[in-house]
């Protein structure tokens, strides 16, 4: 294959194996190159979209680990979404040109077939059937305790307002105009 | 002095101390060997003293018996190799678990019950978990279920204490006590398979 190079790389289209879907369904085509963030950005903003109760992410070959990810984050911003996950090989077609011609012909093509694993994901705010291979339910909703563990934490990792004693002497002089710096808090209190 | 420490500590660091020759003293290496023969054997005898008395701590000679297992009431140690999870590598090679995985689908093959497997991949082996499971299926002829599902596992990575050493006053994560980055996820699927239909 050293004095072949890659031209061309098609998959093979293959319909979604799930059953019973709405036409105008959501699917995310994962690839290598995907950027997780505008994955995401577009997901949320589809499923924000009233009628949007189901979402389908898939990818294949090295995109695979990319597609789990992103259903993760998904499950973990929205919450409370059902999963089936399948699993298949998807052919992919690649077509690779010899470098180096033979004088008197064409160039010599050569087409390879691969079948690589692919993932299908389905994530639905409806319940789906229970019964059916890959489902799984959603998971329980520790994010939002969680969260607010996280913002209490948060919290109690704020440093300390500075102490009052800071304060008190300017307060004093502020309020007490007459009496001495030297002598000012125990008649600043006084009068108080 | 490493004979002094370890006079509170358990049989087996007794045992485990054997192993370094330039700290025992003389009355510890007949007690190690009394302990190791006694792991052997089942039962350990307390070694003879030699003329003119024992150096060392006085509770070392009164040790005996086999070496110690996990304390009563702790919880059972998690399932090893052996068992139907099988936990895939992108290292190991792919033929070997593609055979390890057939024969503890075959009758008999797994302790955990004749045809079922759980395949578990983390990150980058993922894709090789999803095709091991498809292989297995093809090769029972469509008499194998798959179930899988996907998950979240937090990872932690430790900071090598030597090279980075944390600023005074930094502040950092206070649950890692400045040993490592906070946690980062890393997508994992698990794979069951099964051959009878469907799985529960």
């Amino acid at each position: 294959m050293e004095n072949f190079r890659k031209v061309r790389t098609s998959e093979e289209e293959m319909p979604l194996p799930f059953p019973d879907l709405p036409p105008d369904v959501v699917e995310m085509k994962v690839k290598e190159g995907s950027k997780i963030r505008n994955l995401m950005n577009f997901a949320m903003a589809q499923m924000e979209l009233k009628g949007r109760r189901q979402i389908v992410f898939s990818g294949c070959g090295r995109a695979v680990t990319k597609t789990i990810t992103c259903v993760e984050i998904m499950k973990r911003k929205l919450g409370g979404l059902h999963q089936v996950t399948k699993v298949r090989y998807k052919t992919v077609l690649e077509v690779w040109e010899s470098q180096d011609p033979l004088p008197d012909g064409p160039a010599q093509n050569l087409t390879v077939h691969k079948n690589v694993p692919s993932i299908c994901i389905l994530l639905s705010r409806d319940p789906l059937d229970p019964n059916q291979t890959g489902y799984q339910p959603p998971e329980p909703r520790h994010e939002a305790g969680e969260d607010t563990l996280g913002s209490s934490s948060k919290g109690l990792k704020r440093p300390l307002p500075p102490p009052c004693e800071e304060l008190l002497p300017k307060k004093l002089q502020v309020q007490v105009s007459d009496s001495p710096r030297g002598t000012g808090t125990t008649a600043g209190q006084q009068d108080h | 002095m490493g004979v002094a420490t370890s006079a509170a500590c358990s049989r087996y660091a007794c045992v485990k101390e054997a192993w370094l020759p330039l700290r025992l003293s003389h009355a510890i290496i007949p007690a190690a060997g009394a302990l190791i023969n006694g792991m052997s054997s089942g039962r350990a005898t307390a070694p003879s003293p030699p003329p003119g008395g024992l150096p060392g701590p006085p509770s070392r000679r009164r040790r005996r018996g086999p070496a110690p297992g996990p304390p009563p009431g702790s919880p059972s140690p998690p399932a090893v190799p052996g068992s139907n999870d099988v936990f895939v590598t992108s290292r190991s090679d792919f033929r070997a678990q593609l055979r390890r995985c057939q024969r503890l689908l075959a009758p008999g093959g797994g302790p955990g019950g004749p045809g079922e497997l759980r395949l578990h991949g983390l990150g980058l082996a993922v894709p090789r978990t999803i095709n091991l499971a498809l292989q297995l299926q093809a090769g029972a002829g469509g008499a194998l279920r798959l179930h899988a599902s996907t998950s979240s596992v937090p990872l932690r990575d430790r900071r090598d204490r030597h090279r980075d050493r944390p600023e005074r006053g930094h502040s950092g994560d206070p649950e890692d006590g400045g040993d490592g980055d906070p946690p980062r996820h890393n997508s994992a699927i698990h794979i069951r398979l099964c051959r009878e239909a469907p799985c529960a």
